[in-house]
């Protein structure tokens, strides 16, 4: 009786998170098409899919570029969430709000929104970009056109950093004055201070969010969709878009489940390593 | 002493600059959709409007173009979030009251859920969908949405109902309180921050998300703002640059007034790590 009340909860979530993924396993082995005769009287045929996802150059172009996408997105986030949160404490707190509220503004913006306002950054010769290399007077760039990858994960980056921000700033509150002190007094630089005191210190958080900002990553479809749609060409489709692409535009239902399922795959790891920190973290903190 | 007050000047005029610079940075993709808004004749450049006007709000505040849109997406977000918020009382309930025999596991398997990239699922949803009949409803992305965000909703909440001592609790059931009229009288009063904090960001979430209504409806009568901002923007993105920046910057609003409204207690709350907030 007492664990009635966990059923509604568990229901839809065995519903909408366990029956797709072993519906995508299996849809994965079928030839199911969006519509027409297949889309009927789809047929099992194994492994076919992954035969051919694996065989195609395209997938292993995705699969790079999902690499360099979340690999870079994640580090840059980090990276510049981390400066941001660690400049924060010394500035003017003034400043310190104005910052902080334009970063965060970047980052609860909708996504099909924070696409769009890119792409009318980056996008022709009158764009804001150009308008601000006119003032410096750099040369017009197409970034969205001649450096697809690049602009997304920029976007991204742009985007994600105020999640790290937070995050760092909470961890830097806990970092005591007292150590940051004995380390000043011992001599050691800002640059010592940071690499030997603080990030150690926090080591624990860098590794949680560091996971976290990686499962975040790893499924952005909409600002790549809405500012180069993968494209030129193929030269920013991700794993995501190429799912999609498969699935609708060509209307491979099984082949675009056997991506679903690759993609699946990548979370998976991710989300047990992120389980596996967040244990520790519980045991530490009692 | 002085050498170390100057230093501090120092480190702070530089921590000055370099967030001018960073906020500078962040602000300038934004700053187009504010001018071009309220500018009739905008194009893509960055300029002030020569007139400045509500023209483009009121070409754009028709049933077809942004109030059935608008309307469609406080559907999904408020319906999305009063489910979550319900069942996710229901669920935080015995896990944060009760030794249950498989409790930690089972918190294990939803914070292990909740990190999982939706993306990923939305084909055999799709086909899903299309089986039971859920396609193309604004009934199916709620129901869905609403599997999608209770993981994290459940953890957040048992993390808030741990936080209420239960001797209260226990006082009122000595003085002949039902388990039913505890939780109903005594919890979810004291709960109200935290479940004021679960709706809002599952509203936040739901209201900004574009996936997963992209996926799941076809009639243009059932797009929320985020797939008829890319409609619209597909369609006339070329010609009226005013419009779509109207369009968008009343889409984004809400979520900003929202967000900052409850900013002092979900960095107390929500963001402090192990606290998993979704990006």
């Amino acid at each position: 009786m007492r664990i009635v009340p966990l059923a509604p909860a568990t229901l839809m979530i065995v519903a909408f998170f366990l029956v797709p993924i072993i519906w995508a396993i299996y849809t994965s082995m079928t030839n199911l098409g969006l519509s027409g005769y297949a889309a009927r009287n789809p047929a099992f045929i194994g492994f076919e899919n992954y035969y051919y996802l694996f065989t195609d150059p395209r997938t292993w172009a995705a699969l790079g570029r999902t690499a360099v996408f979340v690999g870079l997105s994640v580090a840059g986030q980090n990276i510049v969430g981390f400066c941001i949160a660690y400049v924060r404490q010394m500035a003017t707190p003034a400043i310190q709000s104005l910052a902080s509220v334009i970063v965060i503004t970047a980052w609860v913006v909708p996504e099909v929104v924070a696409g769009f306002l890119w792409y009318t950054f980056l996008r022709g010769d009158e764009s804001g970009m150009n308008q601000i290399f006119d003032i410096f007077g750099f040369a017009h760039q197409q970034w969205l056109l001649t450096a697809p990858l690049a602009a997304v994960i920029v976007i991204n980056i742009w985007r994600g950093c105020a999640f790290s921000m937070l995050v760092y700033s909470a961890a830097l509150q806990d970092v005591s004055s007292e150590v940051l002190e004995a380390a000043e007094i011992d001599g050691a630089g800002r640059m010592q201070s940071i690499f030997g005191v603080i990030l150690p210190i926090i080591r624990p958080v860098i590794a949680i969010n560091v996971v976290l900002t990686t499962l975040n990553t790893l499924g952005v479809f909409g600002i790549i969709w809405i500012t180069t749609a993968g494209g030129p060409g193929t030269r920013s489709e991700t794993l995501p878009l190429l799912m999609y692409n498969q699935a609708y535009d060509f209307g491979l239902i099984g082949y675009g489940s056997s991506i679903a399922v690759l993609l699946l795959g990548f979370g998976v790891i991710a989300s047990l390593i992120y389980v596996r920190l967040f244990k520790v973290g519980e045991a530490r903190n009692g | 002493m002085a050498n170390l007050a100057k230093a501090k000047t120092r480190d702070r005029l530089a921590a000055d600059i370099a967030l001018t610079f960073v906020a500078i940075a962040f602000v300038v993709p934004m700053v187009w959709m504010v001018l071009a808004a309220f500018d009739a004749e905008a194009t893509l450049a960055i300029q002030l409007p020569a007139h400045w006007s509500l023209t483009n709000f009121g070409a754009i505040l028709t049933e077809d173009v942004a109030i059935r849109p608008f309307m469609n997406s406080v559907i999904i977000s408020a319906g999305t979030s009063c489910l979550v918020v319900i069942l996710a009382l229901f669920a935080g309930y015995p896990l944060s009251r009760y030794r249950l025999r498989y409790g930690k596991q089972y918190i294990y398997t939803i914070v292990f859920a909740s990190a999982l990239p939706i993306t990923a699922i939305m084909v055999p949803i799709y086909v899903m969908f299309v089986h039971i009949g859920l396609v193309d409803t604004l009934a199916g992305v709620i129901v869905f949405r609403t599997a999608a965000e209770l993981p994290f909703a459940v953890w957040l909440m048992k993390g808030f109902m741990d936080a209420i001592p239960t001797d209260l609790e226990e006082a009122a059931w000595t003085e002949g309180a039902s388990r039913m009229e505890g939780v109903a009288y005594i919890v979810v009063p004291l709960l109200a921050p935290g479940i004021a904090t679960i709706f809002i960001l599952s509203f936040i979430e739901n209201w900004g998300n574009f996936f997963v209504p992209f996926i799941l409806l076809q009639s243009r009568d059932n797009y929320p703002m985020a797939v008829s901002l890319y409609s619209f923007f597909g369609e006339y993105g070329e010609a009226m640059y005013g419009q779509l920046a109207a369009f968008a910057l009343l889409y984004t609003a809400p979520t900003l007034l929202v967000y900052f409204l409850i900013q002092k207690p979900l960095q107390k709350g929500g963001l402090r790590l192990g606290g998993a907030v979704k990006a």
